[in-house]
Protein backbone atom coordinates (compact mmCIF):
# COMPACT_ATOMS: atom_id res chain seq x y z
CA UNK A 1 0.00 0.00 0.00
CA UNK A 2 1.44 3.34 -1.03
CA UNK A 3 2.03 6.05 1.54
CA UNK A 4 0.22 8.47 -0.74
CA UNK A 5 -3.03 6.49 -0.48
CA UNK A 6 -5.91 8.15 1.31
CA UNK A 7 -8.59 6.02 2.94
CA UNK A 8 -12.08 6.99 3.98
CA UNK A 9 -14.36 5.28 6.46
CA UNK A 10 -17.53 3.48 5.54
CA UNK A 11 -20.36 5.48 7.17
CA UNK A 12 -22.16 2.17 7.79
CA UNK A 13 -19.52 1.17 10.32
CA UNK A 14 -20.04 2.72 13.73
CA UNK A 15 -17.15 2.99 16.14
CA UNK A 16 -17.65 3.29 19.88
CA UNK A 17 -15.39 3.34 22.90
CA UNK A 18 -16.79 1.53 25.92
CA UNK A 19 -14.71 1.04 29.05
CA UNK A 20 -11.56 2.03 27.15
CA UNK A 21 -12.19 -0.55 24.43
CA UNK A 22 -12.81 0.67 20.91
CA UNK A 23 -15.24 -1.44 18.93
CA UNK A 24 -16.46 -1.33 15.35
CA UNK A 25 -20.05 -2.31 14.63
CA UNK A 26 -21.34 -2.77 11.09
CA UNK A 27 -24.93 -1.49 10.84
CA UNK A 28 -25.59 -3.41 7.63
CA UNK A 29 -25.95 -7.14 7.14
CA UNK A 30 -22.60 -8.85 7.09
CA UNK A 31 -21.73 -12.22 5.66
CA UNK A 32 -21.22 -13.51 9.18
CA UNK A 33 -23.88 -15.91 10.41
CA UNK A 34 -22.99 -15.05 13.96
CA UNK A 35 -23.49 -11.55 15.23
CA UNK A 36 -20.01 -10.13 15.67
CA UNK A 37 -18.22 -6.93 16.33
CA UNK A 38 -14.58 -5.95 16.03
CA UNK A 39 -12.33 -4.74 18.81
CA UNK A 40 -9.33 -2.49 18.25
CA UNK A 41 -6.30 -2.24 20.49
CA UNK A 42 -4.94 1.17 21.44
CA UNK A 43 -2.75 1.68 18.39
CA UNK A 44 -5.36 0.31 15.98
CA UNK A 45 -7.93 2.65 17.52
CA UNK A 46 -5.49 5.55 16.98
CA UNK A 47 -5.13 4.66 13.29
CA UNK A 48 -8.91 4.37 12.98
CA UNK A 49 -9.32 7.84 14.49
CA UNK A 50 -6.77 9.27 12.05
CA UNK A 51 -8.47 7.89 8.94
CA UNK A 52 -10.63 10.76 7.75
CA UNK A 53 -10.68 10.79 3.95
CA UNK A 54 -8.02 13.52 3.89
CA UNK A 55 -4.84 12.26 5.57
CA UNK A 56 -2.55 10.04 3.52
CA UNK A 57 -1.12 6.84 4.96
CA UNK A 58 2.23 8.59 5.18
CA UNK A 59 0.73 11.32 7.33
CA UNK A 60 -1.00 8.77 9.52
CA UNK A 61 2.27 6.88 10.02
CA UNK A 62 3.95 10.13 10.93
CA UNK A 63 1.31 10.84 13.56
CA UNK A 64 1.61 7.29 14.90
CA UNK A 65 5.37 7.62 15.26
CA UNK A 66 4.85 10.74 17.33
CA UNK A 67 2.21 9.06 19.51
CA UNK A 68 3.73 5.62 20.10
CA UNK A 69 7.16 4.38 21.04
CA UNK A 70 7.72 2.15 18.04
CA UNK A 71 10.04 1.92 15.08
CA UNK A 72 8.82 2.90 11.60
CA UNK A 73 9.06 -0.78 10.65
CA UNK A 74 6.83 -1.83 13.55
CA UNK A 75 4.28 0.85 12.69
CA UNK A 76 4.44 -0.16 9.03
CA UNK A 77 3.83 -3.81 9.85
CA UNK A 78 0.98 -3.19 12.28
CA UNK A 79 -0.74 -0.70 9.99
CA UNK A 80 -0.40 -3.06 7.04
CA UNK A 81 -2.25 -5.82 8.88
CA UNK A 82 -4.90 -3.47 10.22
CA UNK A 83 -5.61 -1.81 6.87
CA UNK A 84 -5.95 -5.21 5.23
CA UNK A 85 -8.44 -6.30 7.92
CA UNK A 86 -10.40 -3.05 7.69
CA UNK A 87 -10.53 -3.30 3.90
CA UNK A 88 -11.75 -6.88 4.09
CA UNK A 89 -14.73 -5.97 6.25
CA UNK A 90 -15.38 -2.91 4.03
CA UNK A 91 -14.78 -0.53 6.92
CA UNK A 92 -12.48 1.60 4.76
CA UNK A 93 -11.98 2.23 1.06
CA UNK A 94 -9.15 4.02 -0.77
CA UNK A 95 -10.46 7.29 -2.09
CA UNK A 96 -7.47 8.93 -3.73
CA UNK A 97 -3.69 9.23 -3.97
CA UNK A 98 -1.95 12.35 -2.72
CA UNK A 99 1.09 13.92 -4.30
CA UNK A 100 3.15 14.12 -1.13
CA UNK A 101 3.43 11.04 1.06
CA UNK A 102 4.42 12.87 4.24
CA UNK A 103 7.80 12.80 5.91
CA UNK A 104 7.12 9.64 7.86
CA UNK A 105 6.10 7.84 4.72
CA UNK A 106 9.44 8.61 3.14
CA UNK A 107 11.31 7.88 6.34
CA UNK A 108 9.90 4.38 6.69
CA UNK A 109 11.37 3.39 3.35
CA UNK A 110 14.83 4.85 3.72
CA UNK B 1 -8.23 -6.03 15.11
CA UNK B 2 -10.11 -8.88 16.70
CA UNK B 3 -13.33 -10.45 15.56
CA UNK B 4 -15.47 -11.20 18.59
CA UNK B 5 -19.01 -12.46 19.17
CA UNK B 6 -21.26 -9.69 20.41
CA UNK B 7 -22.57 -11.81 23.29
CA UNK B 8 -19.03 -12.55 24.37
CA UNK B 9 -18.07 -8.88 24.41
CA UNK B 10 -21.22 -8.02 26.35
CA UNK B 11 -20.50 -10.77 28.83
CA UNK B 12 -17.09 -9.26 29.49
CA UNK B 13 -18.69 -5.92 30.27
CA UNK B 14 -21.41 -7.47 32.41
CA UNK B 15 -18.91 -9.28 34.58
CA UNK B 16 -17.33 -6.00 35.72
CA UNK B 17 -18.37 -5.01 39.21
CA UNK B 18 -19.10 -1.32 38.68
CA UNK B 19 -22.57 0.10 38.19
CA UNK B 20 -22.88 0.83 34.46
CA UNK B 21 -25.92 1.04 32.15
CA UNK B 22 -24.81 -1.62 29.68
CA UNK B 23 -28.29 -2.67 28.62
CA UNK B 24 -31.68 -1.08 28.55
CA UNK B 25 -35.24 -1.81 27.64
CA UNK B 26 -37.13 0.97 25.88
CA UNK B 27 -40.89 0.62 26.11
CA UNK B 28 -41.71 2.75 23.07
CA UNK B 29 -45.46 2.58 23.61
CA UNK B 30 -48.01 0.76 25.75
CA UNK B 31 -50.43 0.70 22.80
CA UNK B 32 -50.90 -2.59 21.02
CA UNK B 33 -52.82 -4.10 18.14
CA UNK B 34 -53.68 -7.20 20.16
CA UNK B 35 -55.76 -7.52 23.31
CA UNK B 36 -53.95 -10.30 25.17
CA UNK B 37 -55.61 -11.63 28.29
CA UNK B 38 -52.34 -11.71 30.26
CA UNK B 39 -50.74 -8.43 29.14
CA UNK B 40 -49.05 -6.72 32.08
CA UNK B 41 -48.92 -3.23 30.64
CA UNK B 42 -52.50 -2.92 29.53
CA UNK B 43 -54.14 -0.06 31.43
CA UNK B 44 -50.81 0.95 32.89
CA UNK B 45 -51.24 4.65 32.30
CA UNK B 46 -53.38 4.48 35.41
CA UNK B 47 -51.20 5.30 38.37
CA UNK B 48 -50.97 3.05 41.45
CA UNK B 49 -53.00 5.51 43.52
CA UNK B 50 -55.96 4.47 41.44
CA UNK B 51 -55.46 0.79 42.07
CA UNK B 52 -59.06 0.32 43.11
CA UNK B 53 -60.32 1.80 39.88
CA UNK B 54 -58.46 -0.47 37.50
CA UNK B 55 -59.70 -0.70 33.99
CA UNK B 56 -62.15 -3.36 33.02
CA UNK B 57 -59.92 -6.20 31.90
CA UNK B 58 -61.81 -6.49 28.66
CA UNK B 59 -61.07 -2.90 27.65
CA UNK B 60 -59.00 -2.60 24.53
CA UNK B 61 -55.67 -0.88 24.27
CA UNK B 62 -56.99 2.08 22.40
CA UNK B 63 -55.83 5.63 22.03
CA UNK B 64 -58.48 6.49 24.60
CA UNK B 65 -56.90 4.35 27.35
CA UNK B 66 -53.36 5.14 26.23
CA UNK B 67 -53.38 8.67 24.89
CA UNK B 68 -50.73 9.00 22.22
CA UNK B 69 -49.99 12.55 23.29
CA UNK B 70 -48.40 11.39 26.53
CA UNK B 71 -45.77 9.25 24.83
CA UNK B 72 -42.30 10.56 24.18
CA UNK B 73 -41.94 12.11 20.74
CA UNK B 74 -39.42 10.99 18.14
CA UNK B 75 -37.15 13.89 19.04
CA UNK B 76 -37.35 13.08 22.76
CA UNK B 77 -36.48 9.43 22.14
CA UNK B 78 -33.51 10.47 19.99
CA UNK B 79 -32.24 12.79 22.72
CA UNK B 80 -32.52 9.97 25.25
CA UNK B 81 -30.69 7.59 22.89
CA UNK B 82 -27.87 10.14 22.57
CA UNK B 83 -27.59 10.36 26.36
CA UNK B 84 -27.74 6.62 26.90
CA UNK B 85 -25.09 6.03 24.24
CA UNK B 86 -22.74 8.54 25.85
CA UNK B 87 -23.12 6.66 29.14
CA UNK B 88 -21.77 3.50 27.50
CA UNK B 89 -24.93 1.47 26.95
CA UNK B 90 -24.38 -1.29 24.39
CA UNK B 91 -27.54 -3.42 24.23
CA UNK B 92 -31.04 -2.09 23.72
CA UNK B 93 -34.35 -3.87 23.58
CA UNK B 94 -37.15 -2.06 21.78
CA UNK B 95 -40.43 -3.24 23.21
CA UNK B 96 -43.91 -2.12 24.18
CA UNK B 97 -46.90 -2.65 24.19
CA UNK B 98 -46.17 -3.26 20.54
CA UNK B 99 -43.21 -1.13 19.41
CA UNK B 100 -43.89 -1.54 15.69
CA UNK B 101 -47.21 0.23 16.07
CA UNK B 102 -45.41 3.55 16.35
CA UNK B 103 -45.33 5.41 13.02
CA UNK B 104 -41.76 6.45 13.75
CA UNK B 105 -40.48 2.99 14.72
CA UNK B 106 -38.02 2.78 11.82
CA UNK B 107 -36.78 6.30 12.47
CA UNK B 108 -36.03 5.46 16.11
CA UNK B 109 -34.59 2.04 15.22
CA UNK B 110 -32.38 3.45 12.45
CA UNK B 111 -31.15 6.23 14.72
CA UNK B 112 -30.26 3.71 17.43
CA UNK B 113 -28.44 1.51 14.90
CA UNK B 114 -26.36 4.49 13.74
CA UNK B 115 -25.40 5.17 17.34
CA UNK B 116 -23.93 1.67 17.54
CA UNK B 117 -26.43 -0.11 19.77
CA UNK B 118 -26.90 -3.88 19.62
CA UNK B 119 -30.67 -4.06 19.23
CA UNK B 120 -33.25 -6.69 20.09
CA UNK B 121 -36.86 -6.17 19.07
CA UNK B 122 -39.75 -7.66 21.05
CA UNK B 123 -42.86 -7.85 18.88
CA UNK B 124 -46.16 -9.70 18.52
CA UNK B 125 -45.43 -9.96 14.79
CA UNK B 126 -48.67 -8.30 13.68
CA UNK B 127 -47.48 -4.98 12.28
CA UNK B 128 -44.55 -6.02 10.14
CA UNK B 129 -45.06 -4.13 6.89
CA UNK B 130 -42.98 -4.75 3.77
CA UNK B 131 -41.21 -1.47 4.44
CA UNK B 132 -40.19 -2.62 7.93
CA UNK B 133 -39.09 -6.06 6.74
CA UNK B 134 -37.03 -4.58 3.88
CA UNK B 135 -35.33 -2.18 6.28
CA UNK B 136 -34.59 -4.87 8.87
CA UNK B 137 -33.14 -7.07 6.14
CA UNK B 138 -30.73 -4.31 5.16
CA UNK B 139 -29.95 -3.22 8.71
CA UNK B 140 -30.67 -6.30 10.83
CA UNK B 141 -31.14 -6.26 14.58
CA UNK B 142 -29.28 -8.63 16.87
CA UNK B 143 -32.51 -10.57 17.24
CA UNK B 144 -36.26 -10.33 16.80
CA UNK B 145 -38.25 -12.06 19.51
CA UNK B 146 -41.80 -12.89 18.46
CA UNK B 147 -44.41 -14.00 20.95
CA UNK B 148 -46.37 -16.96 19.65
CA UNK B 149 -48.77 -18.10 22.32
CA UNK B 150 -50.46 -20.85 20.35
CA UNK B 151 -49.83 -23.14 17.43
CA UNK B 152 -53.50 -23.33 16.48
CA UNK B 153 -55.81 -20.48 15.53
CA UNK B 154 -58.23 -21.28 18.34
CA UNK B 155 -55.64 -21.26 21.08
CA UNK B 156 -53.69 -18.26 19.79
CA UNK B 157 -56.75 -16.11 19.24
CA UNK B 158 -58.32 -17.13 22.55
CA UNK B 159 -55.34 -15.30 24.06
CA UNK B 160 -54.92 -12.37 21.66
CA UNK B 161 -58.68 -11.83 21.26
CA UNK B 162 -58.22 -10.47 17.72
CA UNK B 163 -59.68 -12.32 14.73
CA UNK B 164 -57.18 -13.04 11.98
CA UNK B 165 -54.17 -12.43 14.22
CA UNK B 166 -52.98 -16.05 13.94
CA UNK B 167 -52.72 -16.03 10.14
CA UNK B 168 -50.99 -12.67 10.29
CA UNK B 169 -48.31 -13.69 12.77
CA UNK B 170 -47.58 -16.96 10.95
CA UNK B 171 -47.27 -15.16 7.63
CA UNK B 172 -44.93 -12.57 9.12
CA UNK B 173 -42.75 -15.13 10.87
CA UNK B 174 -42.30 -16.93 7.55
CA UNK B 175 -41.53 -13.63 5.78
CA UNK B 176 -38.83 -12.79 8.33
CA UNK B 177 -37.41 -16.29 8.09
CA UNK B 178 -37.28 -16.06 4.28
CA UNK B 179 -35.08 -12.97 4.69
CA UNK B 180 -32.79 -14.86 7.11
CA UNK B 181 -33.52 -12.47 9.96
CA UNK B 182 -32.47 -13.66 13.42
CA UNK B 183 -35.67 -14.91 15.06
CA UNK B 184 -36.52 -16.25 18.47
CA UNK B 185 -40.00 -17.62 19.12
CA UNK B 186 -41.27 -17.25 22.65
CA UNK B 187 -44.35 -18.17 24.58
CA UNK B 188 -46.02 -17.32 27.86
CA UNK B 189 -47.39 -20.28 29.81
CA UNK B 190 -51.11 -19.87 30.34
CA UNK B 191 -54.04 -22.13 31.13
CA UNK B 192 -55.21 -21.55 27.54
CA UNK B 193 -52.02 -22.80 25.84
CA UNK B 194 -50.34 -25.16 28.32
CA UNK B 195 -51.06 -28.13 26.04
CA UNK B 196 -49.34 -26.39 23.13
CA UNK B 197 -46.06 -25.11 24.60
CA UNK B 198 -44.09 -28.20 23.52
CA UNK B 199 -45.73 -28.02 20.09
CA UNK B 200 -44.78 -24.35 19.71
CA UNK B 201 -41.20 -25.29 20.57
CA UNK B 202 -41.28 -28.10 18.02
CA UNK B 203 -42.68 -25.79 15.36
CA UNK B 204 -40.03 -23.16 16.11
CA UNK B 205 -37.31 -25.78 15.81
CA UNK B 206 -38.70 -27.12 12.54
CA UNK B 207 -38.59 -23.60 11.16
CA UNK B 208 -35.39 -22.27 12.71
CA UNK B 209 -33.42 -25.38 13.59
CA UNK B 210 -33.07 -27.07 16.93
CA UNK B 211 -31.97 -24.81 19.75
CA UNK B 212 -28.55 -25.62 21.07
CA UNK B 213 -30.07 -24.47 24.30
CA UNK B 214 -33.45 -23.16 25.34
CA UNK B 215 -34.51 -21.35 28.40
CA UNK B 216 -37.03 -20.22 30.91
CA UNK B 217 -37.10 -16.48 30.46
CA UNK B 218 -37.24 -15.66 34.15
CA UNK B 219 -34.06 -17.46 34.98
CA UNK B 220 -31.41 -15.98 32.75
CA UNK B 221 -29.80 -12.73 31.78
CA UNK B 222 -30.32 -13.09 28.01
CA UNK B 223 -27.66 -10.53 27.20
CA UNK B 224 -24.97 -12.55 28.90
CA UNK B 225 -25.74 -15.77 27.11
CA UNK B 226 -25.08 -16.65 23.55
CA UNK B 227 -28.57 -15.78 22.48
CA UNK B 228 -27.98 -17.38 19.08
CA UNK B 229 -28.31 -20.71 20.77
CA UNK B 230 -31.94 -20.01 21.54
CA UNK B 231 -34.61 -20.44 18.92
CA UNK B 232 -37.30 -20.81 21.53
CA UNK B 233 -37.92 -19.38 24.98
CA UNK B 234 -40.83 -19.76 27.35
CA UNK B 235 -41.96 -17.76 30.34
CA UNK B 236 -43.69 -19.70 33.13
CA UNK B 237 -44.69 -16.56 35.03
CA UNK B 238 -47.69 -14.32 34.57
CA UNK B 239 -47.85 -11.07 36.50
CA UNK B 240 -50.60 -8.62 37.44
CA UNK B 241 -50.87 -5.51 35.35
CA UNK B 242 -48.74 -2.49 36.16
CA UNK B 243 -51.88 -0.69 37.37
CA UNK B 244 -52.56 -3.43 39.92
CA UNK B 245 -55.27 -5.21 37.91
CA UNK B 246 -54.95 -8.89 38.80
CA UNK B 247 -56.98 -10.15 35.84
CA UNK B 248 -53.93 -11.83 34.17
CA UNK B 249 -53.39 -13.96 37.28
CA UNK B 250 -56.57 -15.90 36.52
CA UNK B 251 -54.68 -17.47 33.63
CA UNK B 252 -51.46 -18.45 35.42
CA UNK B 253 -50.53 -22.07 36.03
CA UNK B 254 -50.25 -23.93 39.32
CA UNK B 255 -47.02 -25.69 40.18
CA UNK B 256 -48.52 -29.05 39.16
CA UNK B 257 -49.62 -27.64 35.81
CA UNK B 258 -46.19 -26.13 35.24
CA UNK B 259 -44.58 -29.48 36.04
CA UNK B 260 -46.88 -31.27 33.60
CA UNK B 261 -46.05 -28.66 30.98
CA UNK B 262 -42.29 -29.03 31.47
CA UNK B 263 -42.55 -32.82 31.27
CA UNK B 264 -44.13 -32.55 27.79
CA UNK B 265 -40.73 -31.89 26.28
CA UNK B 266 -37.46 -33.61 27.24
CA UNK B 267 -35.37 -30.48 26.59
CA UNK B 268 -37.59 -28.28 28.74
CA UNK B 269 -37.67 -30.85 31.52
CA UNK B 270 -33.93 -31.47 31.25
CA UNK B 271 -33.15 -27.78 31.53
CA UNK B 272 -35.46 -27.38 34.51
CA UNK B 273 -33.85 -30.36 36.23
CA UNK B 274 -30.42 -28.93 35.58
CA UNK B 275 -31.51 -25.69 37.24
CA UNK B 276 -32.83 -27.59 40.26
CA UNK B 277 -29.69 -29.67 40.54
CA UNK B 278 -27.61 -26.50 40.63
CA UNK B 279 -29.22 -25.75 44.00
CA UNK B 280 -30.00 -22.37 45.49
CA UNK B 281 -28.40 -19.25 44.07
CA UNK B 282 -26.43 -17.08 46.46
CA UNK B 283 -28.02 -13.74 47.36
CA UNK B 284 -25.16 -11.61 48.46
CA UNK B 285 -27.02 -8.89 50.38
CA UNK B 286 -28.05 -9.40 53.99
CA UNK B 287 -31.59 -10.67 54.61
CA UNK B 288 -32.71 -7.43 56.33
CA UNK B 289 -32.49 -5.56 53.03
CA UNK B 290 -35.68 -5.33 51.03
CA UNK B 291 -34.01 -5.18 47.63
CA UNK B 292 -31.55 -7.95 46.93
CA UNK B 293 -31.65 -7.94 43.15
CA UNK B 294 -28.57 -6.63 41.34
CA UNK B 295 -30.09 -6.19 37.89
CA UNK B 296 -30.34 -2.41 38.35
CA UNK B 297 -26.55 -2.12 38.36
CA UNK B 298 -26.29 -2.98 34.66
CA UNK B 299 -29.81 -2.66 33.33
CA UNK B 300 -32.50 0.00 33.05
CA UNK B 301 -36.00 0.54 31.66
CA UNK B 302 -37.57 3.60 30.09
CA UNK B 303 -41.35 3.69 29.77
CA UNK B 304 -43.28 5.39 26.94
CA UNK B 305 -43.71 8.54 29.02
CA UNK B 306 -40.02 9.03 29.73
CA UNK B 307 -39.67 7.49 33.18
CA UNK B 308 -36.31 5.87 33.77
CA UNK B 309 -36.89 2.79 35.96
CA UNK B 310 -34.69 0.16 37.55
CA UNK B 311 -37.34 -2.52 36.99
CA UNK B 312 -40.10 -2.98 34.47
CA UNK B 313 -42.57 -3.65 37.31
CA UNK B 314 -41.81 -0.65 39.49
CA UNK B 315 -41.68 3.12 39.26
CA UNK B 316 -40.03 3.47 42.64
CA UNK B 317 -36.71 5.34 42.45
CA UNK B 318 -37.66 6.34 38.90
CA UNK B 319 -37.04 9.75 37.36
CA UNK B 320 -38.65 11.68 34.52
CA UNK B 321 -36.12 11.94 31.72
CA UNK B 322 -37.95 14.96 30.37
CA UNK B 323 -36.69 16.84 33.41
CA UNK B 324 -33.69 14.87 34.69
CA UNK B 325 -30.61 13.61 32.92
CA UNK B 326 -30.10 9.89 32.39
CA UNK B 327 -26.82 10.11 34.29
CA UNK B 328 -28.50 11.66 37.32
CA UNK B 329 -31.29 9.07 37.33
CA UNK B 330 -29.09 6.03 36.83
CA UNK B 331 -26.26 6.95 39.19
CA UNK B 332 -28.12 8.97 41.85
CA UNK B 333 -31.69 7.61 41.96
CA UNK B 334 -31.15 3.87 41.42
CA UNK B 335 -28.66 3.32 44.27
CA UNK B 336 -31.30 4.59 46.72
CA UNK B 337 -32.80 1.11 46.58
CA UNK B 338 -29.78 -0.18 48.47
CA UNK B 339 -31.02 1.48 51.65
CA UNK B 340 -34.56 0.21 52.46
CA UNK B 341 -34.84 -2.60 54.98
CA UNK B 342 -37.93 -4.54 56.05
CA UNK B 343 -40.18 -2.40 58.23
CA UNK B 344 -42.67 -5.14 59.07
CA UNK B 345 -42.31 -8.65 60.46
CA UNK B 346 -42.94 -10.08 57.01
CA UNK B 347 -42.07 -13.76 57.00
CA UNK B 348 -40.34 -13.22 53.65
CA UNK B 349 -37.38 -11.52 55.37
CA UNK B 350 -35.91 -14.64 56.91
CA UNK B 351 -37.52 -17.24 54.68
CA UNK B 352 -34.96 -19.85 53.70
CA UNK B 353 -36.58 -20.13 50.28
CA UNK B 354 -36.01 -16.48 49.41
CA UNK B 355 -33.15 -17.24 46.99
CA UNK B 356 -35.42 -19.30 44.76
CA UNK B 357 -38.66 -17.39 45.26
CA UNK B 358 -40.15 -15.07 42.64
CA UNK B 359 -40.88 -12.63 45.45
CA UNK B 360 -39.28 -9.22 45.22
CA UNK B 361 -40.54 -5.85 46.44
CA UNK B 362 -41.65 -4.78 42.96
CA UNK B 363 -43.62 -7.95 42.25
CA UNK B 364 -45.05 -8.05 45.77
CA UNK B 365 -46.31 -4.50 45.32
CA UNK B 366 -47.93 -5.43 42.03
CA UNK B 367 -49.56 -8.47 43.59
CA UNK B 368 -50.63 -7.06 46.96
CA UNK B 369 -50.03 -3.31 47.06
CA UNK B 370 -47.36 -3.94 49.74
CA UNK B 371 -43.69 -4.41 48.92
CA UNK B 372 -43.05 -6.62 51.94
CA UNK B 373 -46.12 -8.84 51.87
CA UNK B 374 -45.80 -12.53 51.03
CA UNK B 375 -47.51 -13.58 47.80
CA UNK B 376 -49.27 -16.91 48.37
CA UNK B 377 -48.74 -18.06 44.78
CA UNK B 378 -44.98 -17.44 45.02
CA UNK B 379 -44.86 -19.23 48.41
CA UNK B 380 -46.54 -22.26 46.87
CA UNK B 381 -44.17 -22.33 43.90
CA UNK B 382 -41.08 -21.87 46.10
CA UNK B 383 -42.06 -24.72 48.45
CA UNK B 384 -42.66 -27.10 45.55
CA UNK B 385 -39.44 -26.10 43.81
CA UNK B 386 -37.51 -26.62 47.06
CA UNK B 387 -39.03 -30.10 47.39
CA UNK B 388 -38.04 -30.87 43.83
CA UNK B 389 -34.48 -29.65 44.45
CA UNK B 390 -34.26 -31.90 47.54
CA UNK B 391 -35.63 -34.85 45.61
CA UNK B 392 -33.30 -34.36 42.67
CA UNK B 393 -30.23 -33.82 44.84
CA UNK B 394 -30.82 -36.84 47.09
Amino acid sequence: MKDSTVFDKNPDIVSRTIEDETILLPVYRTSEEINCLYTLNESAAAVWDLIDGRRSLGEIKEAMLRQFEATPEEIDKEMGILLKDLTEIKAITPVKETKGAGRAGRATHT
Amino acid sequence: MKHIETAHFYSRLYDKEEQRPYSGQLELTYRCDLDCIHCYCKGSEEVPSHRSQVADHRSKLTEETFPKKKELTTIQWKRILDEVQKEGCLCLTLTGGEPLIRDDFLEIYGYAKRLGFIITIFTNGQSLTNEIIDYLEKYPPFSIEITLNGITKNTYESITRVDGSFERVMENIRALRARRLPLIIKANCLKQNRHEIAKIKQWAEDLLGKSAKMTEMCDVRPETCDIRKYNFKYDPMIFPRLNGDRAPCEHRLSFEELTQLRRQDPDIWGEYREGCEAGLPDLTREARFLYRCNAWMKHFFINPYGRLKFCQFSEKFSVDLRETSFHEGFYRAFPKLLTPTFTTDSRCQHCSLRPLCYHCPARAYLETGNEEAPVPYYCELAKHIADQIKLLNC
